[in-house]
């Protein structure tokens, strides 16, 4: 091959792929429909009961609420491979029109999101990650509205992807268009009261908590686990305290009862929470916060007692560096010296909070020494400037100890890792979903509300934090550029936050709409709500509006 | 066939097979067939002729071509992909975010050397021979 032949050949090479990727650009992107098509449903208790797409005229007086979806775009899909068709579709964004043999039928979003299928498509096991739209749910239901097989829609029909707007008769939910600039203390401390009653009308007489629910259908989804139910209980407890709820107090103690009386076992000497005969450390660290804001607020001073022994037990499982053993084998009676996610924070915010209660001076010690350690020797490695993980309980334990043993260094970390996830958090426009105030790098996943509800409570840790040290260190300019880049993020997740929240929601879409009124959503699209959800983006607000209300600076 | 060259081509070409190879087989957090296939087939020539050509093989300046116009093709075919695919999803989900567009660039520009530039250069060093 000659130079010349070579740079013919690239040259060529790019022309050809710049005109395909233009016409693929073109062929899928949207545009404006053919002739303007409304589809109007009515929906009764969750399910679908009459639709019908114009010209034809809306459906004959149906009893139920009636939904009125326009298509204002249309574009180019493909079906095939799977993993395309199923990364086709804008998740609660987009549907799909199919012709076949002179018949029309519409998947809407709405029937999509009713039966859950948007961000359970195909499934990445190794990430365990599953993106776009369940594609066997759209072929299902275009064959039964066409009255033809699965394999004959995909096989013969003519798929389009259709963009929708969607407008439901009645007013508009509570918190619909909140934004960073319109939200109010007054609007997050109704909403995060709105999710403590969500929490506290699923516990039982015996304490235990509706805990994974299906909100379409209002069903459980089975699991339960020990770290989730006490940091659920550690919130019911924050909102009691804030709101005087009696509900919401009852609803604090059965949970925290049903902890103290039945899930702490003997751990060797100490008692710690757990079921198994190896337990880990996460539910007796989130239990001890649990039981000190009992104790703290006064909503039952008797669990003083139990702080001070889960407090014993977190400490015997602390090595000589400052990290913890996160697993305890209560058979052989001794620690085992591995280390998981999250625990570690979480441990050291429970001793600063317990040392509050007991004040032992062990636990204040055992606490610092943990943080230094997690902001340490944990965090050093090459590159450790230009990577942060999900962890944000350090940062709470930071801000705890502040007033009683300020970490400078706990500090700088927290403000570098907060600066890190600003990096990647969404404007409004930068994704096709509402998603403003999120954190991700790219549109394929909905973006994960708990995790946006975790970074802000680190991130009121952070600001409370930098508020005190600059109360100790005035005049110094960065403080007040770092206080409003951090009040900016906060603001615009807890607007998400508060926006995504089901007030119900999509009501007409739940089969019963009061029963997950609070309720939050893992994500815009995925609306399987389980208790920590509700917990990190409730205690979050709640906290927010602590910091917001005894603010100087 | 100049010793230098000859040797300096074999070991970038085993250097190529070796960073394909752990890229694909240990990168990759999933295993798709025809990217395995196609991994497979790139590591086991870029092996062979980089060894032909370090050991001074008859057969080695045969072999390098071939290889080399296999793996040029590859390599533009998965440029090509990466440039479609990110066209499909910024046509599907607007503009595809700062984060994907960083990453879909990244790793063109990982596979452009050892994939595209590699081969190329080979060719023409080949036809100076």
């Amino acid at each position: 091959m000659t130079p010349r032949s070579l740079a013919l050949v690239l040259l060529a090479y790019t022309v050809a792929l710049a005109v395909a990727c233009g016409l693929v650009h073109r062929a899928v992107g949207l545009h404006a429909p053919r002739e303007p098509v409304t589809i109007t449903s009515v929906w009764r208790d969750g399910a679908l009961v009459a639709r019908t797409a114009s010209p034809e005229p809306p459906p004959a007086a149906a009893e139920g609420t009636r939904v009125r979806e326009q298509v204002v775009g249309e574009g180019a899909m493909l079906v095939d491979p799977d993993l395309a068709f199923a990364i086709s579709l804008v998740p609660g964004r987009d549907g799909v029109r199919a012709s076949l043999d002179g018949k029309v039928a519409y998947v809407t979003p709405d029937d999509l999101l009713s039966r859950q299928s948007f961000d359970h498509g195909a499934t990445i096991a190794e990430l365990g990650l599953a993106v776009g739209v369940r594609t066997s749910d759209v072929m299902a239901l275009l064959a039964e509205r066409l009255q033809a097989s699965a394999p004959e829609v995909r096989g013969r029909a003519t798929l389009t992807r259709i963009r929708v707007e969607r407008t439901v008769e009645g007013p508009p939910a509570p918190n619909a268009g909140i934004t960073a600039e319109t939200l109010t203390p007054a609007v997050v401390k109704d909403a995060a009261f709105a999710a403590a009653r969500y929490l506290a009308r699923g516990i039982d007489p015996n304490g235990r908590m509706r805990y994974f629910v299906d909100a379409p259908t209002n069903k459980n989804l089975g699991g339960y686990d020990w770290p989730r139910h006490a940091g659920a209980t550690y919130f019911l407890a924050q909102a009691a305290h804030a709101s005087h709820e009696p509900e919401l107090a009852i609803a604090a103690l059965r949970a925290a009862w049903l902890l103290r009386d039945k899930a702490m076992v003997a751990c060797g000497e100490e008692r710690c929470i757990g079921d198994d005969s190896i337990v880990e450390i996460g539910s007796a660290s989130l239990a001890l916060i649990a039981f000190v804001e009992i104790v703290r607020t006064e909503l039952d001073p008797t669990f003083a007692p139990q702080v001070a022994e889960l407090a014993r037990f977190l400490r015997a499982q602390q090595r000589k560096d400052g990290e913890m053993q996160h697993l305890y084998d209560r058979g052989a009676r001794h620690a085992i010296d591995v280390q998981y996610l999250y625990f570690s924070g979480e441990a050291a915010l429970a001793l600063s909070r317990a040392h509050l209660i007991t004040h032992d001076a062990a636990d204040l010690e055992a606490s610092k020494r943990v943080l230094a350690y997690l902001v340490g020797p944990a965090w050093s490695f090459f590159g450790d400037r230009y990577y942060f993980g999900e962890e944000h309980w350090t940062c709470q334990a930071m801000d705890d100890l502040w007033e009683r043993a300020p970490d400078p260094a706990a500090l700088d970390f927290c403000v570098r890792w907060h600066a890190y996830g600003r990096r990647m958090q969404y404007g409004p426009g930068d994704t096709p979903f509402d998603a403003a105030g999120a954190f991700g790098v790219g549109p394929l996943v909905t973006p994960r509300l708990t995790p946006v509800a975790s970074r802000c409570e680190a991130g009121v840790a952070t600001r409370h934090a930098l508020a005190l040290a600059n109360g100790s260190a005035p005049g110094r300019s960065c403080w007040r550029k770092r206080c409003a880049a951090l009040d900016a993020q906060l603001r615009s997740s807890l607007a998400l936050l508060v926006r995504q929240q089901l007030r119900p929601g999509a009501a007409h879409l739940f089969a019963d709409p009061q029963a997950v009124a609070g309720a939050m959503p893992g994500s815009e699209v995925d609306w399987q709500l389980r208790i920590d959800y509700a917990q990190h983006a409730g205690s979050a607000m709640l906290r927010w509006l602590e910091v917001t209300a005894a603010r100087r600076d | 066939m100049s010793v230098r060259g000859r040797l300096a081509f074999g070991f970038l070409d085993l250097v190529a097979a070796c960073l394909v190879a752990i890229g694909v087989f240990r990168g990759l957090p999933s295993r798709v067939w025809a990217v395995d296939g196609c991994a497979a087939a790139v590591v086991a020539l870029l092996a062979v002729s980089g060894v032909g050509l370090m050991l001074g093989a008859r057969w080695a300046p045969r072999v390098a071509r071939a290889t080399s116009m296999i793996v040029f093709a590859i390599g533009l075919a998965l440029v090509a992909t990466l440039a479609l695919t990110a066209s499909y999803l910024a046509g599907i989900y607007g503009p595809v975010g700062k984060g994907g567009a960083v990453i879909l660039t990244l790793v063109a520009a990982l596979a452009l050397p050892y994939l595209v530039v590699l081969p190329a250069s080979q060719l023409l060093w080949l036809r100076r021979r």
